[in-house]
């Protein structure tokens, strides 16, 4: 069945493609929509992807919201001919995007960026990496462990003498 | 978890990136643990991100000019640590007449008094010696150009070395064999400044002035007669500013020269 729909085609023409998860979970996407992945882009390129993609490093749930943000993107370009479509559209591909970043909790996050890394898909890795940077901005070191659950592994001597090259930036 | 675990160095860069307009984000980062402070030191794009204080503790003003005195004030936001250990009378300079103390210059919280340089945070100070006569030796402008004061600018970065240095920078005063009437005598049309430009340098790592000999990058200004007597600023300071290594100075028809 499966290899079935990566042959078949959409009304548009587009050839489907299976993008298959660390658990197995199947996705079936067409070629644009793909395509946004630098990465898959390039296999179908090389056709090299007709028994569907393996990701191994990357979840369901989070293939699930690549796939989600990919489908809203690659409509993007569809809809760039029409011009009254294609505002309204922004518009709603700029909520999209900030509910999406917005309601994640730290390690789904992360996941969300390594996957748009390893899949190399430019725009969404800027927006994840924006919000990793908003989420540090401002904070102290203490806030930032916390928020990131990073382990502090300077000596308190090490730590002091860091601060001490920095301490500027400590002031207040 | 190990910060290395995380996220790959290539994907923290991306993120450290879009903190480095923020110096204090980045100082920050350095001390979150080893992984990132690397990530910070090897990856961000220079200017390093330890580089300046970009917050103001505080300004010092000292040019007041009341009675024949000059007198110091020290402006700063209330409440700001900084601000009970600056003094601004400087009479902790011991045997300066601090009265008569103009500031020449100042840099990166280095104050440059007449031949004091001054730290108004750590209070600590040093008489420059005398700054040597200025002649452009081993220049043909040697022969015309015989009376010229040096302007002196003070050069300090914290980042790039603890070691401040005083720029004695020549300022045309006087041309002999200048015949203003002759505005095509040989000294008029020399270009300004020449290349390369000697100049009187003090170093706090020698402790000594010396000639350091500047090559000119691009056009000169124009010449002798366009910098000379464009304008009637001479008995002003001519501004100049230190600003992301490299020496910015305002000459007397008002063009801008770069060290």
């Amino acid at each position: 069945m499966a290899a079935a729909a990566a042959e078949a085609t959409t009304d548009g023409g587009g050839k489907m493609i299976i993008l298959i998860s660390a658990d197995g979970k199947r996705f079936e996407v067409t070629e644009a929509v793909a395509s946004q992945s630098q990465l898959i882009s390039n296999m179908i390129e090389d056709d090299c992807t007709e028994n569907g993609v393996r990701l191994p490093n990357v979840d369901g749930d989070i293939l699930t919201m690549v796939v989600d943000y990919c489908n809203m993107h690659a409509g993007d370009a569809a809809a760039a001919g029409d011009t009254m479509k294609a505002s309204s559209t922004e518009e709603e591909l700029k909520k999209f995007d900030a509910e999406l970043v917005q309601a994640l909790e730290n390690p789904v996050l992360f996941k969300l960026i390594l996957a748009a890394n390893f899949l190399n898909i430019k725009s969404l890795l800027d927006m994840t990496c924006q919000r990793v940077a908003d989420m540090m901005s401002g904070k102290t070191p203490e806030q930032m462990r916390e928020t990131f659950s990073i382990e502090n592994d300077f000596t308190p001597e090490e730590e002091a003498a860091i601060r001490q090259e920095n301490a500027w930036a400590f002031d207040d | 978890m190990a910060a290395a675990d995380l996220l790959p160095d290539d994907v923290l860069e991306e993120i450290l990136r879009r903190l480095a307009p923020s110096p204090c984000n980045l100082a920050a980062c350095r001390v979150v643990c080893k992984a990132w402070r690397a990530a910070v030191d090897t990856r961000c794009p220079p200017p390093r991100p330890d580089l300046l204080p970009l917050s103001l503790a505080g300004i010092f003003f000292s040019g007041f000019y009341f009675a024949h005195e000059y007198l110091p004030g020290f402006f700063a936001r209330r409440g700001h640590h900084h601000c009970d250990r600056i003094f601004p009378k400087l009479d902790y300079l011991d045997d300066a007449p601090i009265s008569k103390l103009e500031a020449i210059d100042h840099c990166n919280g280095l104050l440059l008094m007449q031949e004091y340089i001054v730290n108004p945070a750590t209070r600590r100070w040093v008489r420059l010696p005398p700054t040597p006569e200025w002649s452009p030796a081993g220049s043909d402008l040697e022969a015309v150009v015989t009376d010229s004061c040096g302007e002196e600018y003070l050069v300090f970065d914290p980042t790039v070395s603890p070691h401040y240095e005083v720029f004695s920078i020549p300022e045309l005063v006087f041309c002999r064999g200048d015949d203003k009437d002759n505005a095509e005598s040989v000294v008029r049309q020399h270009e300004w400044p020449p290349s390369p430009f000697v100049v009187q340098v003090y170093s706090s790592a020698t402790g000594r002035w010396e000639k350091r000999s500047l090559v000119r990058r691009g056009e000169a200004a124009g010449t002798i007669a366009d910098v000379h007597y464009s304008s009637r600023m001479a008995s002003h300071h001519l501004y100049g500013v230190y600003w992301r290594g490299a020496l910015h100075v305002q000459m007397k028809n008002n063009d801008v020269i770069r060290y």
